[in-house]
This record gives C-alpha cells, sequence and structure tokens, in this order.
C-alpha cells in the first residue's frame, strides 16, 4: 500500500541518516524476536513533581475555573450545543 | 469470507399512532408530498446554521456535461461522501458516471451545518438534497423550453438531457447549463420532487462509494498525505495526565538529532477547555521521523495537577459503590420502590464498562499555514465548521479568514469532532512562521484521547409470582461528556441520558432510572455510539439474564418486554430523542417487535448448533433506527472464542444506499467484537496505561465473524430516514455475550472479555 510504503521508506532514509546501524556492508539478518523499534513512546526522561492530588472519587470537585474569558466563552458555547445537537 | 444482505419482502407496518392502545390504532402515515416540502420535521432546523437547499451552492455542471456536486460532510467510511451527492444526481436526473464529486471547505453559513455525527448526514439532509436535486433539474428544463420557446410542461430531463416531448428533441445537460444557471432558483413550494418509483439510485444499492478507486489504489488523501512548500513537521510531548502542565524541559539532546530544527513550548489551557490543546513540548524537524526521535530525546518536568491520583481500579469501586445507592432520579413510572419490596423475586445484574480509546486508523493529523491574520487548514475533521470557528478564536482571528479543508478520514468514531489537533497545528505555524503538520503517533492517539465514558450500570428487575417483570430500576453511573465543557459536571447530560436509559422500550408499569454522581478525572469524548454502549450491553444482558432464571426463550422474554406495538411513552419530559421531534420520530415498540421477529426469522433463532456454540440476541433503538442482532458464538475447551455467524436486521426508515448499510453493519460487528473482547483503557496516577495496539489490541481477520447478514427493513419514502453509522453497535456486544452464556453457562457481566473465558 502506498502508505505503509511510503512510511517504510521514510523510516528507511531516517535510520541512515540518524547513523543508528554501523552499516560495515554486509548484509545482515533481520532481528528476531521484535519488531518495535521502540520509536515514539515519548521523552526518554519525564519526571513529575511530588503530587499532594486527591484520591478521584465520584463526587469530588474536578476540573478549573480559572480559565480565560475565551476558553470560558468556547465552554459554554459548546454546552450549549450539545444541549440541542447532543453531540 | 461469505456475507449478505437483504432488503426484506415485508409487508410495510405503518407507523402507529394509538398511544397505550394494545395493538396500536393504524392511522396513515405521512405520505411525502411530490411538491417539494417534506410530510415529516426533523430537528436539522436545531442544528447550528441548519440546512441549505439551494442548488448553486451544491450544483454546477460545465459544457462537456460534467456535473460537479459538492460534499459538505466529511467522509470516514460510512460512504457520505457518496450518498448526499448520489440524491442530488438521482433527483436531478444526471447520469452518474459523469458527475463528479467535490469536497466543501468548513463554512456552515455557505453550506449549512456540517458536524458529521450523530448519524445524521442522510436523515437532516435527504430532503434538502432531493430540493437541490429537483430545482436543478427544473432550471435545466425551464432553460431548455425557452430555447425551443415551449411551454415548460412539455419538455423532461432523463438521463443527462432534457427531452420535448412533441418533437423528440433533445438537449444536454452541457448545452443547457449556462442558460440553466440563469434560471432563478426555484422555490421549494413549486419543487416537484420525483415519485420514488422513479428513483435511479436511491435505495437501490447499485453505486460504489466514488473514493473506492482511490482508496484501493493509494490515491486517496488523508490527513497525513497534504504536503506543501517549506512544510515543517512536529510532534508533541504532551502533558501525561489531564489537567497537568509543563515545569520545564532540556532539549540538548532533541536539538541533536538530525533534521530537529526546533523545540517550542506549546501553551495549554486549565481543563476542561473544550477542545484546546493539552499543551506540552513541540519538536520541529524536517521530517516526521526526525521529530519522533527529537522527542524521544527531551528531558520533561510535569506538574501532574488535580487528577495525578486517577487509577481504574479505585475509580470502579467507586462507581459499582455508587450504583448501589440512590441517585438522581431521570425517570419514574408508576412505584418502582413499592413494586421491587412486594415482588415475588428481585433479579439484580451489575455490569461494568470501561474506558475506551477511538484508535481510529488514521491517527490525528493536521497541517496549518497561517500568514499574517490569515490561517488555512489541512485536516481529517468531523466538524469542518466548528474546527473553522475554533481556529479563528484560538488565532484571534475572523472566522472569514480561516480555511478548512477536509481530506478523507482514516476513520472518526466522534474522535475527529475534536479538533485539538488542528488547533495545535495552527499555534505552531504561527509560532513558526511556516506551515507546520502535526502527527499523532498511536500512543499519542490512545493516551491523550478524549476517551469513552467508563460505566457501571446496576439493573434490579422485581417479577411476580408468575415470572412477569411488574418492577425495573436501572441506575447508570458515568463521567459525562459535558466535564470536557464545563468544572464539576457529575450528572449525564440530556442526550446521554436519552441513549438506552430514560428511553427503555419496555411495558412494564413501574421503572424508575437513576443518575448517581460521577466525576471525571480525564476528557471524555463523544465515541460511536455513546452511552447507548453501555446501556444496551447492561439492559439487553439483564433480558436474557431474567429469560434464563425463569426458563424463557430469551427472544420470547424480549418480546413479552417490549410489550404490544404501541409508541411509548416514557413519561420523562423534554426528553432528548437524538435532536428529533417526537412527532416523526417516536418510540415505536412495533418497529422495535419486527426487527426482532425478522432477525429471529432470517437468523434462523433456535436453531440446533453443535456442543461448544450457543446463540444471543439482543436489540436496542438508537439515533432513531431499531437494530436487532443475533450473535452465534463457537468456544473451545480452551476458551478460545470465534464467531461463525452474525445477523443483524435494521429499521431504519428510508434509505439511500443499502450497500453503505451493509458496510457499516458488517464494520460495527467487527468494532463491537474488538470492544468486548479486548477493548480497555486504564489509569493509573492519572496517566493511561495503555499506548498502542500491543496493550489496545483489536481483532484481526482470523478472530472476524466469518458469516455476517445484513437485513434491512423496507421502507418506503412516507418513514423519515434514521441513523446507520452507529446503531450497529449498541446490540453487538450484549448478544455476544449472552451467546457467550448459551454456549458455556459464563455470564459476562464486565467487559472486555479478557480472560474471563479461559476458566470455562
Amino acid at each position: 500500500m502506498k502508505k505503509s510504503s511510503l512510511a517504510i521508506a521514510a523510516a528507511s532514509v531516517f535510520w541512515c541518516s540518524a547513523g543508528f546501524a554501523a552499516d560495515d556492508g554486509t548484509p545482515k539478518p533481520p532481528t528476531v524476536g521484535s519488531t518495535q523499534p521502540h520509536l515514539g513512546n515519548g521523552p526518554a526522561v519525564e519526571k513529575s513533581l511530588p503530587s499532594s492530588a486527591p484520591s478521584a472519587t465520584t463526587t469530588a470537585q474536578t476540573g478549573a475555573n480559572d480559565q480565560s474569558k475565551a476558553v470560558k466563552s468556547m465552554n459554554s458555547e459548546a454546552k450549549a450545543k450539545i444541549d440541542v445537537e447532543g453531540k | 469470507m461469505y456475507k449478505t444482505f437483504a432488503i426484506e419482502k415485508i409487508s410495510r407496518r405503518a407507523v402507529l399512532r394509538g398511544l397505550g392502545i394494545t395493538g396500536g390504532l393504524v392511522v396513515a402515515a405521512p405520505v411525502m408530498s411530490r411538491r417539494g416540502m417534506a410530510a415529516y420535521v426533523t430537528g436539522a432546523g436545531k442544528m447550528p446554521h441548519g440546512t441549505v437547499n439551494n442548488p448553486r451552492v451544491f450544483v454546477a455542471i460545465t459544457p462537456d456535461g460534467m456535473v460537479t456536486i459538492i460534499a459538505h460532510r466529511s467522509e470516514m467510511g460510512t460512504g457520505v461522501r457518496t450518498s448526499l451527492p448520489m440524491i442530488v444526481a438521482d433527483e436531478m436526473e444526471a447520469d452518474w458516471t459523469r458527475v463528479q464529486v467535490r469536497q466543501a471547505p468548513g463554512d456552515e453559513v455557505k453550506y449549512g451545518n456540517q458536524d458529521t455525527d450523530g448519524s445524521r448526514s442522510t436523515r437532516h439532509y435527504l430532503i434538502p438534497m432531493r430540493q437541490v436535486g429537483a430545482a436543478a433539474r427544473m432550471m435545466l428544463e425551464a432553460a431548455a423550453a425557452k430555447r425551443w420557446n415551449v411551454p415548460v410542461t412539455e419538455v423532461k430531463a432523463v438521463g443527462h438531457e432534457v427531452v420535448h416531448s412533441g418533437t423528440g428533441r433533445k438537449l444536454g445537460y452541457g448545452e443547457l447549463a449556462a442558460d440553466a444557471a440563469a434560471q432563478p432558483v426555484v422555490a421549494v413550494a413549486d419543487l416537484r420532487l420525483k415519485d420514488p418509483k422513479d428513483f435511479r439510485y436511491i435505495g437501490k444499492g447499485r453505486v460504489s462509494i466514488v473514493d473506492l478507486h482511490d482508496i484501493t489504489t493509494g490515491k486517496a488523501m488523508y490527513g497525513s498525505d497534504t504536503r506543501l512548500p517549506g512544510l515543517k513537521y512536529a510532534v508533541i510531548a504532551r502533558p501525561p495526565v489531564v489537567g497537568g502542565k509543563l515545569v520545564s524541559f532540556d532539549a540538548t539532546d532533541a536539538m541533536k538529532v538530525p533534521g530537529v530544527e526546533k523545540v517550542i513550548e506549546v501553551r495549554g489551557w486549565p481543563w476542561p477547555s473544550k477542545f484546546q490543546p493539552l499543551g506540552g513540548v513541540a519538536v520541529i524537524a524536517r521530517n516526521t521521523g526526525a521529530a519522533i526521535m527529537g522527542r524521544d530525546a527531551l528531558k520533561v518536568v510535569w506538574d501532574d495537577g488535580a487528577n495525578a491520583r486517577y487509577d481504574s481500579i479505585a475509580y470502579r469501586a467507586e462507581l459499582e459503590d455508587a450504583a448501589r445507592k440512590p441517585g438522581l432520579v431521570v425517570r419514574n413510572n408508576g412505584d418502582p420502590e413499592g413494586a421491587l419490596k412486594s415482588a415475588d423475586k428481585v433479579i439484580v445484574g451489575e455490569y461494568y464498562l470501561p474506558h475506551l480509546a477511538h484508535a481510529s486508523m488514521e491517527p490525528p493529523v493536521a497541517t496549518a499555514r497561517v500568514t499574517g491574520d490569515k490561517a488555512e487548514i489541512w485536516a481529517p475533521v468531523q466538524s469542518p465548521g466548528g474546527t473553522r470557528e475554533d481556529v479563528a478564536k484560538t488565532l484571534g482571528i475572523s472566522p472569514e479568514n480561516v480555511t478548512v479543508n477536509v481530506t478523507l478520514l482514516g476513520g472518526g468514531f466522534g474522535r475527529k469532532s475534536k479538533c485539538d489537533f488542528a488547533l495545535e497545528a495552527a499555534l505552531l505555524s504561527k509560532a513558526v512562521g511556516a506551515p507546520v503538520k502535526v502527527q499523532w503517533t498511536r500512543e499519542d492517539d490512545v493516551r491523550h484521547d478524549f476517551y469513552h465514558t467508563v460505566s457501571a450500570e446496576r439493573i434490579e428487575a422485581g417479577l411476580d409470582k408468575s415470572g412477569k417483570v411488574i418492577a425495573w430500576r436501572h441506575r447508570s453511573v458515568a463521567p459525562t461528556i459535558a466535564s470536557t465543557f464545563a468544572a464539576g459536571a457529575k450528572h449525564a447530560a440530556p442526550f446521554e441520558l436519552g441513549m438506552g436509559l430514560v428511553d427503555l422500550p419496555f411495558d412494564i408499569p413501574n421503572i424508575r432510572c437513576e443518575n448517581p454522581e460521577a466525576s471525571a478525572y480525564t476528557r471524555i469524548g463523544w465515541f460511536r455510539s455513546v452511552s447507548n454502549i453501555p446501556r444496551a450491553f447492561a439492559v439487553q444482558s439483564m433480558v436474557a439474564e431474567i429469560a434464563q432464571q425463569t426458563g424463557r426463550d430469551p427472544k420470547d422474554m424480549l418480546l413479552d418486554l417490549i410489550g404490544p406495538a404501541r409508541i411509548v411513552d416514557t413519561g420523562v419530559k423534554d426528553m432528548w430523542d437524538y435532536g428529533e421531534p417526537l412527532d416523526s420520530y417516536p418510540i415505536d415498540a412495533g418497529r422495535l417487535r419486527k426487527v426482532v421477529e425478522l432477525v429471529a426469522d432470517k437468523g434462523n433463532w433456535g436453531r440446533s448448533v453443535p456442543k461448544g456454540h450457543g446463540l444471543g440476541i439482543a436489540v436496542h433503538r438508537s439515533f432513531v433506527s431499531y437494530i436487532a442482532t443475533i450473535v452465534e458464538v463457537a468456544v473451545d475447551g480452551k476458551g478460545k472464542l470465534t464467531i461463525p455467524r452474525v445477523d443483524t436486521a435494521i429499521d431504519c426508515g428510508t434509505f439511500v444506499n443499502p450497500e453503505r448499510i451493509q458496510s457499516q453493519i458488517e464494520g460495527a460487528a467487527i468494532m463491537g467484537l474488538s470492544l468486548a473482547k479486548y477493548g480497555e483503557v486504564t489509569f493509573k496516577n492519572g496517566r493511561t496505561v495503555q499506548g498502542n495496539f500491543d496493550d489496545f489490541p483489536v481483532v484481526r481477520i482470523d478472530e472476524a465473524p466469518i458469516v455476517t447478514n445484513v437485513h434491512i427493513m423496507p421502507a418506503g419514502p412516507d418513514v423519515p430516514p434514521s441513523g446507520v453509522g452507529e446503531p450497529g453497535l449498541p446490540p453487538f456486544a450484549p448478544a455476544l455475550c449472552n451467546a457467550i452464556f448459551a454456549a458455556t453457562g459464563k455470564r459476562i457481566r464486565s467487559l472486555p472479555i479478557g480472560k474471563q473465558l479461559e476458566s470455562t
């Protein structure tokens, strides 16, 4: 399929340009056991500040009210819209 | 794979209007006038920007006779980009082989409402599209009559040309194009719609989708296929917890990745903020691969915010506990509390359904080019008009300065009704001063979705000594989609209540529906069929449980609960009925019965099946359509589940393209099986646990139903059209699990099925 081919081609170009494999020109068999390149999982190093967040209960008050005027307006318009449209 | 669909040869049932009268009082159904006005009213007029039926907006004819018809709805696999233009072509007597379809940009002032969701494109646009076609045909006829200097009554448009009855002279549409364009647009009241018996395309199932060739040859343009001069490619590291925000980041290693050009912060908004981006860190590069590698090399510190302790295991216990306590009463008929207390037997069913991710094959992607006070977007969006407005508001520019070009959608399921990915692209393009494509990876898609809600459903049924159900109490508790727009929203919105809860069509004297509180800790959004998924699963599983405990046949039990043909009065004031007026789209128990009887007949309900096989049945009304499904399962000694056969009967009123009805029902069976077997998104420490198809699987070809038969209830033009895209999904899971019970004795009350069958 075109999209798959493009994706494979793009990945190939990328892998070469990134210099991941020290290629000595000798044909090598594909790595056995995993086809996942561990690519695209997000930042390698992610940390979070210590949290004092409360437990998630069904009755807690959630969500912020300190939105900008523009977002408040978009929220209220969207809320009014779903009351008519449903979705 | 063997599959069939058929439009059944059944005498058309009339619309029943005998409220509460056994057997129904049959009166003449509203008949579509041949004049331009529809005999029934839909909710289309209440939609933002309503409908447009001006042929000058939707039709163009060139001198070579090529007819161009505008598709203003988005194509995500339903075939709507074919079906709506096909209606126009049929009504204007155009030859489909000489028609081309062009996609409209987002402009609801010009085209009317463009929200491609709610399974309502055909139901809201069948009449307007017929009016467009009829007006175009009559303008062509008027032009020919004027050319020949004959009364217009002597000419008739037939098959892409206008013929003079007296002389047999003919003029092609191309020859008449310029003169027809100069004709005044015919007023709706003066339109002559075709007699439905003369339809060439509507209801015939002979037309392939216009994109079929391009899709199957790789030429079709999806969101990712957009290329612009100077285009930059971006991926974004988003806060892992909804409501979280960026504290700091180190882009040193990211900038070392060949191809990475820039790393910048993306603004986020406090949650809830409609469809505004979550914010985070964007890596801008010369290609998507480099951007992804650059993001992988980032070092980021987050503040997870107030939702950092959202944990699916603990929250499930909260939901189930809430379902065992009284909640907000949203429907009450009779004295359900008293009836439950005095019942000879009370059967209780508790059901749980997890969050789901849309996981459309094409993850979100958008390209934006912002220059000065103008913006142009290329994106696979279900709501191009809404996207236009939100881009304008986010950038602080006029909507007239925003152009939204709609690509094909590689699936949508409601995810692409939210335009956050287009807003990201617009913000980044403005920031870097170049066109930018924002590509979401599968992990981005699964981890930062507007998820289908998580829910606990508890039903108590009280039976008298004879086994008749005399009381029904259904508590449905789930975070609401309204929480995406309103802080502190804890109860279901009216439209959610109307999806399988308060619209219960059963003939039970004492009914109570309750909706306990449920706070949201992540973004909740529309998902194909929305709240109908958990409600249908609970209600239709409960029916089978009652049948089993009373020794009844499940199909007979179901028909008994539906009761006689009648219009159901729920007693709920201003009940939301998919945005439609109840006069046009009442809850018709007769139609519900008919699809049960049809699927039972065609699906050979009660047939003997081999050991380890079982049959399950379920029915549900959603999006004002009626659908019943029978699933046959086979479960081997190791708990391996296969699906030898599925039969589904659908009554969707007047229909346009039965071939697409078939494909939507087949798709619903496969999607329904995927979700029932595997679909589950969970949270730990506020973060989505799953990320790709290794831990959020979909069924493979060897697991798909071997046979899917689709049986379409015939309908005349008198019956208002209703939804097709979504209604196939809700009855599938309960029919499947009822079949599993029949095969194994194992009752599945919690989805996904996962490994629950391994112990059978």
